[in-house]
């Protein structure tokens, strides 16, 4: 195709303008369109949100230390459970991941940027604001909402607070903001992959990405209904979950977990993408069945999108669709077996070490998988109506989203962070984190099976004496591991600030992809010409070493 | 058309179908729950 001069220099100009760097001041975040600056400010936000999503467990777990009312009111207590689920899974989970997909996606295809800039710095600055409004409902007449972060109706339309519009309207940006997201990563990894990448050449990082993309499309549209449905009701007369109009209570719960269990999946499918970079670096062997590990994931998105009433079984459901939505989420343990296989099968007779990023990414594999095998349990029919609404449920989604999703981000952070700014973190205060953190989140989640089996039942601020003991050892894990995001905070900063400076583009000797061609510290722009399909081929994971 | 200007367009195809698509689950969901 024939090229104008005019586009030539245009292109020239182009290329002049990637050797800028970022705007000084304040102002650089704001207006910032680089991948990597929104991808920064993505993780900050994160972990603000974390924090105070904490300090709500912190609540719930003073409460819950001992037997009877000791510190807050029952409604307050059930502000914390809903606002702490809202918080952990919009505020901080999923923009953890959305920051670490901007910063390493475009790298990782050998690509400049994201592919919609613009987009993508509306993307973030929408969090910020939604976040605000969803924590100022706390400070409105009547309270936040109170209703679960699962917000069923009658209980968020008939019987819920007037802050529960700008819940509404909060949920509504944060589901539009992750749409954005979902959009330019398809975009990105579509139109900007370097031309000598095929599909089946990119990293897994991506690959879970890309599947999760999907994902958010498909799910967060239905959440997106679900709330303009609720505000309807609420506003303007409407009866979609009201019985008294001709409405079904039932239908809020089937369409809320329509979007809500692809949603579970959306919060772990990129944990297994990181996993898959960090464990392949550290056994220093390629990654064992890259190709089944794509179908797998691929195929865990497709089931997500069918299993959704096995959170409704104790709702009246005929005894087919019991049996359907049991065994349809039982199927799901078999992609998620061949993943599981797969990392075990990577580390298996390598050269392993043990650096701090890899120690998270082994103690992702065996805790997610606790929490995936008390998933199984929640899936049977029988054991699902015994187990149903009490601490064994708080326990499994616990194990699957702290160590599952939250520790695949602390591996990501770790695995990455020299190659973001160019120092190197405290090894031997990052170990103590380490232990820190595994052994208190498993006295905090650990007894909580034990509570459930007994019959204790979730979301209430008091409970039986014979439940006491378990409480007690929760709550004290729950402090420590609280606490051990501090140490994390600091050990972050001062890697930023303080840490001993890396050279080495390649900062784990053993890592393979893209990113790690590219000079130490990242530069402001990533690839302003494409990397060659050799150089590709020879940084694949998935190749031998 | 340069090689930049072909893959900024095709990511704005890209985007606008994907909206579309995610404007269409929107729909369908309020569409179907009111029946």
């Amino acid at each position: 195709m024939a090229t104008t001069t005019t586009e030539i220099e245009a292109d020239i100009h182009a290329h002049d303008d990637h050797h800028h760097g970022p705007e000084p001041g304040l102002m650089r975040w704001v207006k910032t369109t680089n991948h990597k600056d929104i991808g920064y400010l993505y993780l900050w936000f994160a972990f603000s949100m974390l924090l105070i999503g904490g300090a709500m467990a912190m609540v719930i777990r003073l409460e819950l230390l001992m037997p009877g009312l000791q510190f807050v009111e029952p409604q307050f207590f059930n502000q914390m459970t809903t606002m702490h689920g809202l918080i952990m899974v919009f505020g901080a989970i999923m923009p953890a991941f959305v920051g670490l997909a901007n910063i390493m996606i475009p790298p990782m295809i050998g690509g400049p940027d994201m592919a919609l800039p613009r987009m993508n710095n509306w993307s973030f600055w929408i969090l910020p604001f939604a976040g605000a409004m969803l924590l100022s409902t706390m400070f409105m007449e009547g309270g936040g909402p109170a209703f679960g972060w699962t917000f069923y109706a009658p209980l968020s339309t008939t019987f819920a607070p007037d802050s529960t519009d700008y819940f509404i309207f909060a949920i509504h940006m944060l589901g539009f903001s992750s749409i954005m997201g979902a959009i330019n990563i398809i975009a990105t990894v579509m139109n900007l992959r370097a031309s000598g990448m095929k599909l089946m050449d990119m990293p897994l990082f991506v690959w879970t990405w890309f599947i999760t993309a999907f994902l958010l499309i498909a799910a967060m549209p239905v959440l997106a209904g679900a709330v303009t449905m609720m505000l309807t009701d609420r506003n303007f007369g409407t009866s979609f979950f009201d019985a008294a109009g001709g409405g079904d209570p039932v239908m809020f719960q089937h369409i809320f977990w329509f979007f809500g269990h692809p949603e579970v999946y959306i919060m772990i499918l990129p944990a297994f993408g990181i996993v898959s970079q960090i464990i392949p670096t550290f056994a220093r062997k390629p990654l064992f069945g890259y190709s089944s590990m794509v179908y797998a994931t691929a195929s865990i998105a497709i089931l997500s999108f069918v299993v959704w009433a096995h959170h409704m079984f104790l709702t009246g459901m005929p005894i087919a669709g019991q049996m359907y939505f049991m065994y349809a989420t039982i199927l799901i343990s078999v992609p998620t077996g061949v993943k599981v296989f797969n990392w075990v099968t990577t580390m298996w007779k390598g050269s392993m070490s043990f650096e701090i990023p890899m120690m998270w990414a082994v103690a992702f594999v065996i805790l997610f998988t606790i929490g995936g095998l008390s998933g199984l349990m929640l899936g049977i029919v029988p054991a699902d109506i015994q187990y149903h609404d009490t601490y064994f449920v708080v326990a499994h989604f616990h194990y699957v989203l702290v160590t599952g999703a939250l520790f695949s981000i602390i591996a990501g952070v770790f695995y990455w962070l020299p190659k973001w700014c160019g120092n190197m973190f405290n090894e031997k205060l990052a170990t103590i984190h380490f232990w820190w953190a595994v052994i208190s989140v498993n006295v905090l989640f650990f007894p909580m099976h034990f509570l459930g089996l007994a019959g204790m039942p979730r979301r209430i601020p008091d409970y039986s004496l014979q439940f006491a003991d378990f409480n007690l050892i929760a709550s004290i894990g729950g402090f420590a591991f609280g606490l051990s995001f501090i140490l994390l905070a600091y050990i972050v900063v001062d890697c930023i600030r303080n840490g001993k400076p890396v050279k080495e583009a390649r900062v784990w000797e053993s890592a393979k992809g893209l990113e790690w061609t590219l000079p130490t510290p990242a530069p402001y722009h990533t690839f302003t010409e494409e990397p060659p399909r050799e150089l590709i081929l020879k940084e694949s994971s998935h190749t031998a070493h | 058309m340069n090689d930049t200007k072909r893959k900024q367009r095709g990511a704005m195809i890209t985007a606008a179908i994907v909206a579309a698509v995610a404007l269409a689950i929107f729909s369908m969901t309020l569409i179907l729950s009111g029946k």
